[in-house]
């Protein structure tokens, strides 16, 4: 014990010198702030976040325009299927990211929901898209019926069923991708035009309609990384485990295409990647490299399950791997409690996570 | 504000004596005002429990009224009780038993047949009142006798949410029956001869009267455990009551969860997307808008220290309010001006589905000022849940709300 604290007190004696003597980057939060000094740059996280922000909503806008494109070569064009069935591939995993991210224009757009209906407890996305596919194809291949209709049909599980089961591919899969396509551009737009969202959060302060203080818009982002680590540990692995007596392979998300488990881990490098590009400096160097440590090491316990979710939580063999990847992410939510959000200065707030 | 355990908690950290004093008194009377309203309920679903057994041994037009207007009285004050739900393990752990929503109905009774399946449900269509011996995991579940230990055995069968056995929403479902009308003008239209025995329509008659009453007697007995939660020397007391500065923000967590992520979310959200109205609180009875707007009462009551009893005395105190307002000013009325809005808001969806508009009309895609009034409700009570996490941020130990634990 006595060597760990003498190591820390190194660890803390280098950390003031460096801050002491190398310039304050504020684009990396870099070198970190010396601990004890009690202060967070809210404002240079902020502007960090945004980045990390802006490429991911980037990112989903750009792979929904290929995939709608894509829709329409597949079902005008006779393009092959792989490439349609790719093109979704890369959507759902642009869109993962961005889960953890439930306010602002998402919430605003209720774009959780239409975007990925999911837990669908009560079949709702079947029954939204027979009601799609009983119009005619014309209508079925425009965004405007399917922007009419149900918030099931309008979304990546909806797209899913479609490609996955024996239901007619075309035309429908046309008009659900352009509104999915509508969706993200809409949510680009009301994040990052001027007078959007982010401009919102750089507004700050006393008379911000939402965010008093810079601080109060980190605590949001803090309290989005922890729903997205609940959305993991109790929905995306939580739900299909159910009991070691009863499991459920059916409500693993995406079990139709086997994405499950690919969502997991591009939620987590979201997560990541907030931390370490968002968070940066102004959370310290030890706590901050031992939370991405943690990260990384659900990333290879996922790596290691060896079956698909579904299958997997149904087998006593492969469960057990399922269970150890839960049991990590929930870890990564202790870390982030105990170490970044003190850090911080902040704690969670709500978010959707607290209903039932 | 789901929080893990973390392997730390902190002690009281600021106050004098005298403040320490004022703090128990708030909580004193959050604690009063939860009793008093479980007492309420179950004063009401003893009422109930009258008229069902009135319905029951004479099933006709007038008792089955009789016995709906008593559940409509019975929501009154339940729904008021409600924010105390999230904030409060002990009721949160509790409140599943009465409240558990939405069901697959099926489960209970005779349901339309293009309306009741779930694929994610084996027992969604079950029917326990036509089949008194159910297939389970290979086994069978011997549903002979219709008690309320079978309806507990039910409740939540082969761990699917779904499946209500029992509570508020599954005595609504019997006395109403299915609302097939979609989003049209309409509720549940369930004969009263369903309950007689002599000229039995829906079949089993027998059986689904059974049903009703041993629902009715849980209620009653479930009701009975949440007043005795509350009661002095109560379990949910006595958790509140242990550090008063964590019971306060245990207060807050509540109205917070219950205004953002339940109602805002699950409960007015979801419909209004999927147009769906499978989807509304009361779908059976076409109560909806009393289920919500007593809810936003509920948090007022909490937040002001003041509840109004059904027998129209008023047990009021110190409250959380004048706690915030001894602290920051601005802060106490921006979120009283915020709950205010709300119960407006929600007060504009009661009377509109009073004067004809059901709740279920309003999510009629082609329904545009129904919408907008369920969204201007949703969008007050997420602008109270903003002013909510700063009242938590100022209470909690160390005016950070740190280490708190709930869920």
């Amino acid at each position: 014990m006595k060597r760990i604290l003498l190591l820390l007190t190194a660890v803390l004696m280098a950390a003031t010198a460096s801050a002491q003597e190398g310039a304050y980057s504020p684009d990396s939060g870099l070198p970190y702030w010396a601990p004890g000094r009690g202060e967070v740059d809210h404002e240079a996280l902020r502007r960090r976040a945004l980045v990390v922000l802006e490429r991911e909503f980037g990112a989903f806008n750009d792979a929904t325009g290929h995939l709608a494109q894509t829709a329409v070569a597949y079902c005008d064009a006779g393009a092959p299927r792989e490439d349609l069935i790719a093109a979704f591939r890369d959507t759902w995993l642009a869109w993962a990211p961005l889960d953890s991210y439930h306010f602002g224009p998402v919430e605003a757009n209720a774009a959780a929901l239409t975007v990925n209906f999911w837990p669908d407890k009560k079949g709702f996305v079947g029954r939204a898209l027979r009601e799609l596919l009983a119009q005619p194809p014309e209508a079925q291949r425009d965004p405007a019926t399917v922007a009419a209709g149900s918030a099931a049909a309008q979304g990546l599980p909806a797209l899913e069923m479609l490609l996955y089961t024996e239901a007619p591919e075309c035309p429908a899969v046309i008009g659900i991708s352009a509104y999915l396509h509508q969706t993200a551009e809409t949510l680009y737009a009301d994040w990052f035009d001027p007078d959007g969202w982010a401009d919102l959060a750089r507004a700050a302060g006393p008379n911000n309609p939402v965010y008093l203080s810079a601080a109060e818009f980190t605590k949001t982002l803090y309290t989005a990384l922890d729903f997205g680590l609940i959305r993991i540990a109790d929905q995306r692995l939580g739900r299909p485990l159910g009991s070691y007596e009863r499991s459920y392979p059916q409500r693993a998300e995406a079990w139709r295409s086997g994405l499950t488990v690919d969502i997991i881990g591009a939620q987590l490098d979201g997560i990541a990647d907030m931390i370490e590009h968002g968070f940066a400096g102004d959370i310290r160097e030890p706590d901050r490299a031992w939370v991405l440590q943690v990260i990384g090491q659900a990333r290879s316990r996922m790596d290691k399950i060896g079956a698909p979710i579904a299958d997997a939580v149904a087998d006593p063999a492969h469960r057990i791997r399922v269970e150890g990847l839960q049991t990590k992410v929930n870890d990564i939510r202790s870390v982030m409690a105990q170490d970044i959000g003190p850090n911080l200065g902040v704690d969670t707030g709500f978010s959707p996570a607290d209903g039932d | 504000m789901k929080h893990l355990l973390i392997p730390f908690t902190f002690a009281a950290s600021f106050g004098t004596a005298a403040m320490a004093a004022d703090l128990d008194a708030v909580i004193d009377n959050y604690a009063d005002i939860a009793q008093a309203g479980y007492e309420d309920s179950l004063s009401r679903a003893q009422v109930l429990k009258t008229a069902v057994d009135a319905l029951v041994a004479a099933p006709g037009d007038a008792t089955l009224q009789a016995a709906k207007d008593a559940w409509l009285a019975a929501r009154v004050p339940y729904q008021q009780t409600e924010a105390y739900r999230f904030g409060n393990p002990q009721v949160d752990a509790w409140e599943g038993k009465v409240n558990a929503w939405p069901l697959d109905e099926g489960l209970i009774d005779y349901v339309d047949p293009l309306a009741g399946g779930n694929d994610e449900n084996p027992f969604a269509t079950a029917n326990v009142i036509a089949n008194p011996q159910l297939a389970l995991n290979g086994g069978t579940l011997d549903a002979g006798k219709i008690t309320p230990d079978l309806l507990r055995e039910l409740h939540e069968l082969d761990g699917v949410e779904a499946n209500v056995a029992a509570g508020y929403h599954a005595i609504e479902f019997l006395l109403w029956g299915q609302d097939l009308n979609g989003t049209g003008p309409g509720a549940g239209a369930r004969p009263a001869s369903d309950y007689d025995t002599a000229n039995c329509t829906g079949g089993h008659c027998d059986r689904r009267a059974d049903y009703l009453r041993a629902a009715t007697d849980l209620l009653v007995s479930d009701l009975q455990d949440a007043v005795a939660l509350w009661a002095e020397g109560g379990a949910a007391r006595a958790e509140v009551s242990e550090d008063p500065e964590q019971g306060l923000v245990m207060a807050l967590v509540g109205l917070g969860s219950l205004s953002f992520g339940e109602m805002a979310g699950d409960r007015m959200k979801l419909g209004l997307l999927l147009h769906d109205p499978e989807e509304e609180h009361d779908c059976f009875s076409d109560n909806t808008h009393n289920s919500h707007y007593y809810d936003g009462i509920g948090i007022r009551n909490v937040y002001t220290g003041r509840y109004e009893r059904i027998d129209g005395s008023v047990v009021e105190g110190p409250s959380l309010q004048d706690v915030i307002a001894e602290r920051d000013p601005a802060l106490a009325d921006n979120l009283m001006s915020d709950i205010t809005d709300t119960v407006t808001a929600l007060s504009a969806i009661k009377t509109t589905a009073e004067g004809g508009m059901a709740y279920d009309q309003m999510l009629d895609p082609g329904n545009h000022a129904g919408g907008a009034l369920i969204q201007t409700a949703i969008d007050g009570l997420t602008a109270q849940t903003r002013n909510i996490e700063r009242a938590i941020a100022l209470l909690g130990p160390n005016g950070s709300g740190e280490g708190v634990e709930f869920k």
